[in-house]
């Protein structure tokens, strides 16, 4: 962070004005949503009145989010060109979705709030208390680092130096999305995720253009060719993160899981009016699903592309030999510090409200839902179903407000001393692998059983093996005779997940009894 | 071989940026009218007292599916 310091930036006062200006009109959107907020139906999914061009306005608001901005936007500086077939994996999918109805149609039809809520219908009461730990709990770290990635972005776009200063701002952004999102629950995160929606999507597409124009398309290809040879542009040339097995983990996790697995996005479509909508959202989603990892990506290749040809950035982003450092916190700023050096002023207070602007419409809809899973999948089952819905509703607010607590001491104050990607990958895997598994056989699989669903969720576990330290741990190099790839060990876990829950139901079939009752 | 790949980047940067410009047009202008729509939609509701409805049977409804449960438990012990 203190190195980005160095380039300089174009950001002024006048800059931090339109900042917040922004921010505080999307409070005053939650306090004015919080009258339409009655009932828990009302709260989490909107009354389901949800139609075609919100629900997209509203899936993209909350997907395309400053933490993913930033991720996809370094994988295009340290990947170039090839990065891109991440975005392709991320629209295929989608698309296939919408036109087919895929495992999105039968949940929607289902009329269930949140996923666990379908394991509870479809393998159990127990299933669901499972699952809903599992997915909470590694939704909640997944999340925890968001925080983390938004001071990395404000440092390098403002120039503020003092990480005090940097945490005041992360707390405040934090305090003000809890403002409308206790208030106004799914309502207001309707409202905000429709404006930051219009905000972002006009901004990067200009500021994407306005790169382009600066640096010259050849100029872009030929530099892109210097740093990373063919590896830049073809994804399926080998290496650690390319080639084939990176391109099928690409094509599970940023495809299938981030559009039909990952809650926060499955709860737009059960907050949809009727399963039309649901087809309609995300067929046209899956082009915001693929552009939000292209024109990021994009803006990381431009920055390379800037920095290379920079004296004071070439020394702080390439080694000597002419290759990308190898330091994930330095590359990450590399997108925020290009903006901050070729924006003028004004533009980029736009740039910066819209992207604060998703990182908060992110953080409520992330909130929300993790709270939602709490209170509906763990808490009232636990207790037998019998809270009311005023508990439910007040229990939901306790958990936002705890889970933000969490999310500032683990991101801001506590030292997290690990890579960031790995993290995020490992924990969003940990959930995905087994959500995979029981949603496929649950909806599609008449004699999938709760037995299978228990091993299903339990393998899925085996994912977080792909985190370094826990590598280290078990001495897996040691156990295997060979070191594999992130990619090759979420690929086994999601594999062992899927077999393991067909054999638990094959050998262990629900009684007569209990299907009936399910 | 590179080259191929930069044109083939090329046109999926460019188509992608095209019709994402065109969804986030129409998203724009419909996103209005459907906010509006949904805002009437939960007065609407609200009035007509549905949602409340809905959630009261959906708790009942689990709460029977708790029982049973319970009920059955105690008949295989």
């Amino acid at each position: 962070m203190e190195d980005s310091i160095q380039l300089g930036t174009n950001f002024t006062n006048w800059d931090w004005l339109i900042v917040a200006v922004y921010l505080s009109a999307s409070v005053l959107i939650g306090v004015f949503a919080n009258r339409y907020i009655r009932n828990m139906a009302d709260y989490i999914v909107a009354g389901r009145s949800l139609r075609s061009f919100i629900s997209i306005a509203t899936m993209l608001g909350s997907e395309v989010g400053l933490v993913t901005v930033m991720y996809t936007s370094q994988k295009g500086f340290t990947g170039g060109f090839s990065a891109f077939h991440i975005g392709l994996c991320a629209g295929i999918v989608p698309l296939i979705a919408g036109l087919t109805g895929f495992i999105v149609v039968p949940l929607r039809e289902a009329k269930v709030k949140t996923i666990p809520e379908f394991y509870g219908h479809r393998f159990g009461q127990d299933v669901r208390v499972l699952g809903g730990l599992i997915l909470a709990v590694a939704g909640i770290l997944n999340m925890g680092v968001f925080l983390k990635a938004g001071a990395i972005f404000v440092t390098a776009l403002t120039g503020l130096h003092d990480p005090m200063v940097v945490n005041i701002v992360m707390t405040v952004l934090i305090v003000l999305v809890l403002i409308y999102t206790v208030l106004g629950g799914m309502v207001s995160v309707v409202i905000t995720d429709y404006i930051q929606f219009i905000v972002l999507s006009f901004g990067l597409m200009l500021t994407a253009v306005f790169a382009a124009r600066q640096l010259g398309w050849s100029h872009i290809v030929e530099t892109v060719k210097l740093v990373h040879g063919e590896k830049g542009f073809n994804p399926f040339f080998g290496g650690e993160q390319s080639g084939w097995p990176y391109v099928l983990w690409s094509l599970f996790t940023f495809g299938l899981v981030s559009s039909i697995v990952w809650p926060t996005a499955v709860i737009r479509a059960c907050a949809a009016e009727n399963v039309q909508v649901v087809r309609r959202m995300y067929s046209f989603s899956s082009i915001g699903f693929m552009t939000r990892f292209i024109l990021p990506q994009f803006l990381g290749i431009c920055a390379l592309v800037y920095f290379w040809n920079d004296e004071v950035g070439r020394e702080l982003f390439f080694t000597a030999e002419g290759g990308v450092v190898n330091d994930p916190n330095i590359t990450l700023t590399a997108m925020p510090s290009f903006l901050a050096q070729i924006l003028p002023a004004g533009a980029i207070g736009i740039v910066c409200a819209g992207m604060l602007a998703a990182f908060m419409s992110t953080h409520d809809s992330y909130l929300l839902c993790w709270a939602s899973v709490f209170v509906e999948d763990v808490v009232n089952p636990v207790m037998g179903g019998t809270l009311s819905m005023k508990s439910r509703l007040t229990l939901a607010r306790v958990f936002i407000l705890l889970i933000a607590a969490f999310l500032l001491i683990w991101s801001l104050w506590y030292p997290l001393g690990q890579d960031m990607l790995d993290y995020l990958a490992v924990t969003g895997a940990i959930y995905a692998s087994g959500a995979f598994s029981l949603l496929l056989f649950g909806l599609y699989w008449k004699r999938a059983s709760r037995v299978g669903a228990y091993l299903g969720l339990i393998s899925g576990l085996i994912a977080v093996v792909g985190l370094k330290p826990v590598q280290g741990l078990v001495r897996l190099e040691d156990l295997l005779k060979f070191q594999p790839s992130e990619a090759q060990i979420g690929l086994f876990s999601v594999g062992l997940s899927l077999v393991l829950t067909v054999v638990g139901s094959l050998l262990f079939p629900d009684s007569s009894a209990i299907r009936k009752k399910l | 071989m590179m080259d191929g790949w930069a044109t083939f980047w090329a046109c999926v940067l460019v188509g992608t940026a095209i019709v994402f410009s065109g969804l986030a047009i129409a998203v724009a202008i419909g996103g209005f009218f459907d906010i509006r729509t949904l805002l009437k939609t939960i007065d609407r509701q609200h009035e007509d007292g549905v949602e409340e409805q809905d959630t009261e049977e959906q708790d009942t409804e689990e709460q029977d599916t708790e029982e049973q449960d319970t009920e059955e438990q105690d008949t295989e012990e």
